[in-house]
């Protein structure tokens, strides 16, 4: 067995070492990595180094998806699958093209912007918009920026802003109903394409609530592919923080942060605002907490900032629900906040450390 | 972090190696300038007879660790830097020559003959920075300490078996060495670190000194780098450090058990420090446990027999895995601040689906793989686990730094210019510890980029002397800048 994957990775080697084919290197070089692992050593202390990589760290927040993943299958069908292996196929083109264009080295980030793109779109997207977004989220949300750790806004919610302005038909009404009971959407293709809209929509127009807090946590309630089994999100979410894979501050503070702003302005406008067991149940809360705004590259790095950065999504998230004409917010709020994370890390930074030196400045004096 | 459950520890036991037939004694070693060799060429020296000695510079004097002829005098490569060194052909013969003076009743002796004694013996380099005496033996005088911190928390990945030194009979030596220290530092209080896991040497080492007021037992958590000076300095004192200086010149003297160990047998037994105890441990040795060799014996020459044959070849570090530097140069002397070797095997072999496998005997962070959630062994090697990616600023670097630093935007900073901005940022706060290196996942050298850029600051002149010489007494800073760490 071992032989063997050695033969293929210095078949494809071979095959691109020279000659046209030399292009594809970072594609091989990818390869050969993630099959057959490092044979690098340290040469400078530490010369022991931490089990855990960047591939590693990829795949535990990929399994942290994996419960909403087939969720998504089960209550919608086969073709959240094809969406997935759409965004993934798309998706993955960009970054070996960057990578190419580039001559870097292919990075690991696309692995999880490709499976947390299609758990953000409605049940029945037609798969050529899925590849605009994820095209456009990859292209202009990452790459532009200079590639993995060096981008402003999370990819996957750049595509999808973008899909959702460029295409706003497929979000409104486009929720299809899902299947529920025995094997589900495992043995189906996919929904009927009927209107019916979700919890939020409902409370936007009615002010009444549709459903209870049971069939939310299970998923039965219509909305995002991925955003719905709240339960498997949580197990999701919890195997990435408790795997120190994610940081616990941001999910913490932000749906903290969402109960706290609800309980106070349920209270003042209890006909614009949900109660507080709704707003956090509801829509992509919980996926957009544990996910999206939890991810290292686009939130601040700094801890207090994490906890700055939490709370006011909170708020934000809660307002925008309340008071503008979107149902839904989680995806405006974490791209405003993504915009503003390195004021809040400067400002951190700046005060922590003005801190220490004016108090020796005051010393010497 | 802490390290625990790593294979390779070393047991208990202390062997005495034979007598080398040749040593090397650099003239430079524990803390202080190189000295002048006092012999020549030719010369006939016994063990213990004084080779090397400067009273007008900060030094301890040196011995000849075996009996036999100067053959020759050379120049070595020693811990960056050239050092002369004498090599000593053996004659095979086991004997030393006791220090004069040197008293069972030592309490009979006068402070300043015990210290006289110390000096001669050589223990006064065995501290970090010198145990201070009238000679110029550190860069602060005897009065100006005010504490003594005696570690022995094994905080490291590998660690010398604090039962190979301190066992049943070593403890009254123990007492009667720190003893003879409060005698020549009058004004310092004792402070013996231990790890809090091992209660039987708590309550021992409580029992030997509950008469003592002078002297107190601290029970530490081993975590990594609670060894370091600037740690112990908070953790036990409860003290801010002075980062960029060091120990002494807040008074403080660190030591490890075997110094206070010599100078019992300096003062009680004559015994001039031409041994040492030294640990070998790691996955690399046949049978990881403690040596007892002459200083001076190439480090081949206490390899020999001791490395597991296979495939791999043997990594050989000196003290920490973490901090330590590795030898490159096998014929490298043993000098008198060695604890430990450890041997690593250099494991360059490649793991198909690394990123994918449980890790059962893996160093992570990350709770993950399996040692986080059961007591497996651990097997260290020097494998990197992972290619090199772009910091995704994933913060494991910050939570894991002792001192609160933000390792990787000072490399991010760094990378931009190397300026007052680094310093701002507290650049020396950092203590080389290297866990920041140890847990990116993202494979950054974070600790060699800092260590650079903190070279290069104090290249252009700049350091933070302004913001840490206001705050704090520091003594013997005039000398200190002359002298260069050795550790």
């Amino acid at each position: 067995m071992n032989n063997l994957l050695h033969a293929i990775v210095a078949r494809l080697n071979a095959l691109t070492a020279k000659g046209p084919l030399r292009r594809l290197q970072p594609v091989t070089e990818a390869m050969d990595e993630a099959l057959l692992g490092t044979d690098k050593t340290n040469k400078v202390a530490p010369y022991l180094s931490d089990r855990m990589d960047v591939k590693r760290m990829m795949s535990l927040v990929i399994i942290g998806l994996v419960p909403s993943a087939l969720a998504g299958i089960y209550f919608y069908g086969w073709y959240v699958a094809a969406m997935i292996a759409t965004s993934y196929a798309v998706g993955g083109m960009v970054e070996v093209a960057f990578a190419m264009a580039r001559r870097k080295p292919i990075h690991e980030g696309f692995l999880v912007t490709g499976l947390i793109f299609p758990l953000v779109l409605p049940p029945t997207t037609p798969l050529w918009i899925v590849a605009v977004g994820i095209f456009f989220g990859t292209f202009f949300g990452k790459e532009v920026f200079g590639g993995t750790g060096r981008n402003i806004f999370n990819p996957a919610l750049v595509g999808r802003l973008f899909i959702s302005l460029a295409f706003p038909s497929y979000f409104a009404t486009m929720w299809g109903k899902m299947h529920w009971g025995g094997a589900g959407g495992f043995v189906k293709w996919t929904v009927d394409a009927t209107t019916q809209a979700t919890p939020l929509i409902d409370f936007k127009g009615s002010q009444l609530i549709s459903t209870d807090p049971l069939s939310l946590l299970v998923g039965h309630a219509p909305g995002c592919v991925g955003e719905i089994f709240r339960i498997g999100i949580l197990l999701g979410g919890l195997f990435v923080v408790v795997t120190r894979a994610g940081d616990w501050r941001v999910p913490v503070s932000y749906l903290g942060s969402v109960a706290l702003s609800a309980l106070v302005l349920h209270g003042i406008m209890p006909e614009r605002v949900a109660p507080v067991w709704f707003q956090l149940l509801s829509g992509g809360l919980m996926f957009g907490a544990f996910f999206m705004a939890n991810d290292p590259v686009t939130s601040p790095y700094t801890f207090t900032g994490r906890w700055v950065y939490g709370i006011m999504l909170g708020i934000l998230t809660v307002l925008i629900r309340a008071l503008s004409g979107l149902p839904e917010s989680v995806m405006f709020a974490i791209l405003l906040m993504n915009a503003v994370t390195p004021l809040i890390d400067s400002a951190v930074v700046n005060i922590s450390y003005r801190r220490a030196t004016t108090k020796v400045r005051r010393l010497a004096a | 972090m802490r390290f625990r459950h790593y294979a390779g520890q070393p047991g208990n036991e202390t062997e005495v190696a034979g007598l080398p037939r040749r040593v090397v004694v650099p003239l430079l070693q524990g803390y202080g300038v190189p000295l002048e060799p006092l012999v020549q060429e030719g010369d006939p020296v016994c063990a213990g007879q004084i080779i090397g000695r400067e009273d007008s510079a900060v030094s301890s004097p040196l011995h000849a660790t075996i009996n036999g002829r100067v053959a020759e005098i050379t120049k070595l490569q020693f811990m960056g830097r050239e050092t002369p060194a004498v090599v000593i052909e053996g004659d095979g013969t086991d004997s030393w020559s006791r220090l004069d003076g040197a008293s069972p009743d030592w309490q009979g002796l006068s402070p300043d003959s015990l210290a006289d004694l110390l000096y001669r013996s050589g223990v006064t380099g065995l501290a970090r920075e010198g145990i201070p005496t009238r000679y110029r033996s550190a860069v602060i005088g005897p009065d100006s300490v005010r504490h003594v911190i005696v570690t022995q928390i094994g905080a490291d990945v590998f660690k010398p078996n604090p039962a190979a030194l301190l066992g049943d009979g070593a403890l009254p030596a123990f007492v009667t060495g720190m003893a003879i220290l409060e005698r020549i530092l009058p004004g310092a209080c004792f402070h013996i670190a231990v790890s809090d896991e091992d209660s039987a040497l708590i309550r021992r080492l409580s029992q030997a000194l509950a008469g003592n007021p002078k002297a107190a037992v601290h029970a530490l958590e081993p975590r990594y780098p609670q060894e370091f000076s600037e740690m112990l300095v908070r953790s036990v004192l409860r003290e801010d450090f002075p980062f960029g200086f060091s120990a002494a010149n807040i008074g403080v003297v660190v030591m490890d058990a075997q110094a206070v160990l010599a100078a019992q047998a300096a003062v009680v037994e004559g015994r001039p420090v031409i041994e040492r105890v030294i640990a070998l441990a790691g996955p690399g040795f046949t049978h990881p446990g403690h040596v007892r060799v002459r200083v001076g014996t190439p480090i081949e020459q206490v390899l020999e027999g001791q490395l597991q044959v296979g495939e791999l070849k043997q990594r050989i570090v000196l003290d920490s895995i973490l901090s330590g530097p590795a030898v490159d140069d096998l014929s490298r002397p043993i000098d008198r601040t060695v604890t430990q070797l450890i041997a690593l095997p250099d494991d360059s072999r490649r793991l198909p689906f690394a990123f994918a496998r449980p890790g059962l005997h893996n160093e992570s962070f990350s709770r993950s793989f399996v040692p986080a959630w059961l007591p497996v062994k651990k097997v260290a090697n020097t494998n990197r686990h992972g290619e090199e990616r772009p910091c995704i600023q994933c913060g494991w670097c910050a939570r894991a730094c002792p001192v609160r630093i933000i390792p990787h935007l000072i490399c991010r900073q760094g990378r931009l210019a190397v300026d007052e901005t680094l310093v701002r940022y507290n650049i020396f706060n950092c203590i080389d510890c290297n866990i920041c290196s140890l847990v990116c996942p993202s494979k950054i050298a974070l600790a060699a980029k800092i260590a650079d850029a903190k070279n290069k600051l104090l290249g252009v002149g700049c350091d933070n002397s302004s913001c840490i010489v206001p705050k704090f007494d520091l003594k013997g800073i005039e000398e200190y800048k002359g002298v260069k760490s050795i550790r």
